[in-house]
């Protein structure tokens, strides 16, 4: 039973790892461009993120292992490096876009531009990680993150037909705009399958001392974590279809998201979409942020948790303190921020393969997990996806710079 | 024992298990006509970047020489003092007091305790 109530960990790695601003943003874009079209996306992202997130809480569980560890040993110091460099740069973007998304859902409540909450956003995500304790952060975010269920009492409301749903979860050529389509579709593999979520994840499990005797459990709790936010991201692109794409409002800015739940729930909605969007981007920044130091920790051997006070290993809260500080900066001096979080999902998505190839090698390795090894589905499933993801991101990215839109 | 595979990129603790960092070098003795022999292991940032290739490992030998704090870097422990378990290596001695940790001691006693909550 005590092991049963881990599955706020998995809670937790869904809500900041793929429920948020990449994933509100593209599903409502891809809803109120191409109505139920793009489903697809999201229901195999999900599944293959659920099939990956579970080998991670796997690989620490029997090894004591994080992913980042394990990399490094198996493929030396220049692979580390490699790593660390290219994840490194693309989740400061990301963090970018999620201090982004907290500040953007003050402005929605406040009035006053997000520009000026940036500051106040990330130091309040500093605090958290300086004061906090790896099991309070996952459980307040988790049960927080509750309240993005209200997408899926408005997908209901929306009274969608659910005929046409069915079939949008198996893919199909779009009928225009096809440049964009593809980059959507990408976008919302690349906001899915993140790495941050199984770096995340794995590292989690091991501040929450997981052992061999969890290795069923991480399969239902990896499973079901990972259900609950496909059903939600799934949810936020059927109420675009239904209530954005007939009145022809395209999300090209953020200030078109209250709309969404406006519409269902009247002056509610702005309620529910500033604590829906805030709620998913404080986890995200947090995961983020925690996962850039423990990136750099696990591979170079220094002291990581996040449970001990910072003073206990000074090398673990400088790094997520000057992530936070880069990602702050990002922002601030960045682009508008709808089009920063798009385009470090794709770049998430393009480099994907840097963290995975490796990961299912370790997977397969006996040295590691025993006789935990993969089987052929995982390691299907996996490779298939990530071969897709990677070569739509090269296909897609140049579309995008070049006018594909 | 296949040294890259058992020993290189391992994860290195020190006798009460706490994290020292990786193993980043190994150091091969060659005297004379006699058999080659491994006499110890490399931790630190210049073993580390001198596998990234020589020219940056002269440039962050330079950096470590004018603003490191790790005396000596690469700091080298000798293979005797070595236990090697099945994902880490041990190495009879107390973490608090290698070099290696200098700049974590650094950082803990300039930056982190100053700052509230630390």
């Amino acid at each position: 039973m005590k092991k049963a109530l881990e599955i706020t960990l998995g809670i937790v790695t869904s809500v900041g790892g793929f429920l948020e601003i990449g994933c509100i943003a593209t599903s409502a874009q891809a809803g109120a461009l191409f109505g139920f079209q793009l489903l697809w996306a999201v229901v195999l992202g999900g599944i293959c993120v659920a099939f990956i997130v579970e080998q991670s809480g796997r690989l620490a569980a029997v090894s004591g292992q994080t992913i980042v560890g394990a990399i490094r040993e198996r493929f030396g110091f220049g692979y580390f490096a490699f790593l660390l460099s290219g994840l490194g740069l693309v989740a400061l973007l990301v963090l970018a876009a999620e201090i982004g998304g907290v500040s953007i859902a003050l402005e929605f409540a406040t009035g006053v531009g997000y520009r000026w909450w940036a500051v106040p956003v990330a130091l309040v995500t500093w605090l958290v990680l300086w004061r906090g304790k790896f099991g309070w952060i996952e459980q307040g975010i988790s049960v927080l993150g509750l309240v993005t269920t209200c997408f899926i009492v408005a997908a209901f409301e929306v009274d969608p037909e659910w005929g046409s749903i069915a079939r949008a979860t198996l893919p199909s050529l779009p009928e225009h705009d096809s440049a964009r389509y593809w980059f959507l579709a990408v976008s919302i593999l690349g906001a899915t399958i993140n790495p941050t979520l199984f770096f995340f994840y794995s590292a989690g499990a091991l501040e929450d001392k997981w052992d061999e005797t969890y290795v069923g459990v991480n399969r239902a709790i990896a499973g079901l974590g990972m259900a609950f936010g496909t059903v939600i991201s799934a949810a936020v692109l059927i109420v675009a279809a239904v209530v954005l794409l007939p009145r022809g409002i395209e999300v090209d800015d953020y200030s078109q998201l209250p709309l969404l739940l406006e519409y269902v729930f009247g002056k509610w909605g702005l309620v529910l979409i500033v604590a829906s969007l805030a709620v998913a981007c404080l986890g995200a920044a947090l995961e983020v942020a925690l996962m850039v130091a423990y990136m750099a920790a696990q591979g170079l051997g220094w002291n990581w948790s996040e449970n001990p006070p910072p003073r206990k290993e000074a090398r673990f809260a400088l790094a997520y303190t000057a992530a936070l500080v880069v990602g702050c900066a990002v922002l601030l001096c960045g682009p508008d921020p709808l089009q920063l979080t798009l385009v470090s999902m794709v770049l998430s998505a393009a480099t994907l393969p840097i963290a995975i190839v490796p990961f299912l090698f370790v997977m397969n390795d006996e040295r590691y997990v025993g006789r935990h090894t993969n089987g052929v589905l995982s390691n299907g499933v996996v490779l298939f996806v990530t071969g897709l993801a990677f070569v739509m991101a090269i296909v897609a990215l140049p579309l995008q710079i070049f006018g594909g839109d | 024992m296949n040294l890259v595979r058992d020993c290189l990129d391992n994860r290195l603790l020190d006798r009460s298990g706490h994290p020292v960092g990786h193993i980043d070098g190994i150091v091969m003795t060659i005297e004379g006509d006699r058999q080659p022999r491994i006499t110890a292991i490399e931790v630190g940032s210049v073993a580390q970047a001198r596998r990234l290739g020589p020219r940056v490992g002269r440039w962050v030998e330079r950096l470590s020489t004018r603003w490191g704090r790790m005396r000596p870097n690469p700091y080298r422990i000798a293979w005797s003092a070595l236990t090697f378990g099945p994902h880490d290596v041990r190495v009879d001695a107390a973490a608090a007091d290698m070099p290696v940790l200098a700049w974590e001691r650094w950082l803990r006693k300039h930056v982190i305790s100053r700052i509230p909550g630390g």
